[in-house]
């Protein structure tokens, strides 16, 4: 879903370079007030795991192929403003590095994969075990999230292209939705087998944070 | 720490071998850009140019070696960039 240069209006993604700039300042600084040391390493293999995830790209219907998010793996292991700064650094990685996703699409597809993605999902995650309670629907509730947090930073990315006038609302989102929702069980098998090996091998990680 | 190490070695796994078993389909969001053609539309030309595009190593050609190197890059970047923000922040 890395949106490239020249889909969006200028006042789009200005804007949204904007606000997902700021963000991504604001949820540093508040880092700081927060025990860093030993989050640290979770980030980097977080971030590591999701870019190399991002990188396989597995075939669904009718010549498309999709690949992991991984926004919901990030927010409940490290919490959903820090999964925020994950995705966000894995997405500058592949912008500037790997010309994965344009530079002025930059703020749009952190708002979409970061903000919507990890901090969305996030809330999405935490409605579902609250609704689902106890550790035996854990795994239905990780598919869940990372499901609809993939069909949301989808119908973003539908809402950011009507905005701007590149395609229509009423065409692209459905597309986008129809696509990503083939896409999105992927993203739900590879969250959830992901978090449930984690789980098992280190439950003390997997403690709900709120940051 | 010690304990992490395990994950990056899965990752180092899946960006050097798995990354070769990607498909090469366009993905969710390439497909509806062309299928409702406003993918043509947009300027193609990046704004910048990356170092590494498309995952591959521009010296080594589009071949295995490369796209395993090109991972294994973009994998360390990603683990080691939050220890060096953290020790400049620390300063």
């Amino acid at each position: 879903m890395h949106i490239p240069d020249g889909f969006l209006g200028a006042k789009t993604w200005v804007g949204l370079s904007v606000i997902s700039g700021g963000l991504l300042l604001l949820a540093l600084k508040r880092f700081k007030t927060f025990d860093l040391e030993h989050r640290v390493p979770l980030i980097g293999v977080t971030a590591a795991f999701i870019f190399a995830a991002q990188m396989i790209n597995f075939p669904v219907a009718g010549g498309t192929s999709g690949h992991f998010m991984g926004a919901v793996l990030a927010c409940v292991l490290v919490g959903p403003w820090t999964g925020f700064i994950v995705m966000s650094l894995v997405l500058i990685v592949q912008c500037l590095i790997f010309q994965d996703g344009g530079l002025t699409a930059l703020g749009a597809n952190i708002f979409n994969m970061g903000l919507i993605g990890s901090v969305g999902g996030f809330y999405i995650y935490f409605f579902f075990r609250l609704l689902l309670w106890g550790d035996r629907t854990r795994p239905v509730a990780y598919a869940l999230a990372a499901w609809f947090s993939l069909m949301l930073a989808a119908a973003c990315c539908a809402l950011e292209l009507a905005i701007c006038g590149t395609v229509d609302l009423s065409v692209g989102l459905p597309a986008m939705l129809g696509v990503h929702a083939v896409i999105g069980i992927g993203e739900a098998a590879i969250t959830t087998a992901a978090l449930m090996a984690i789980w098992k091998a280190r439950p003390e990680i997997m403690n709900m944070r709120k940051y | 720490m010690r304990s992490f190490w395990p994950f990056l070695i899965i990752s180092l796994i899946l960006a050097a071998m798995l990354s070769q078993f990607a498909s090469s389909y366009p993905d969710g969001f390439e497909k509806v850009a062309e299928r409702l053609g406003f993918g043509g539309t947009a300027s193609p030309e990046p704004v910048i140019s990356s170092p590494l595009p498309n995952y591959v190593i521009p010296a080594l050609g589009t071949g295995r070696l490369s796209t395993s190197l090109a991972g294994i890059i973009g994998v360390l970047i990603c683990f080691f960039l939050p220890f060096g923000f953290y020790l400049w922040r620390r300063k």
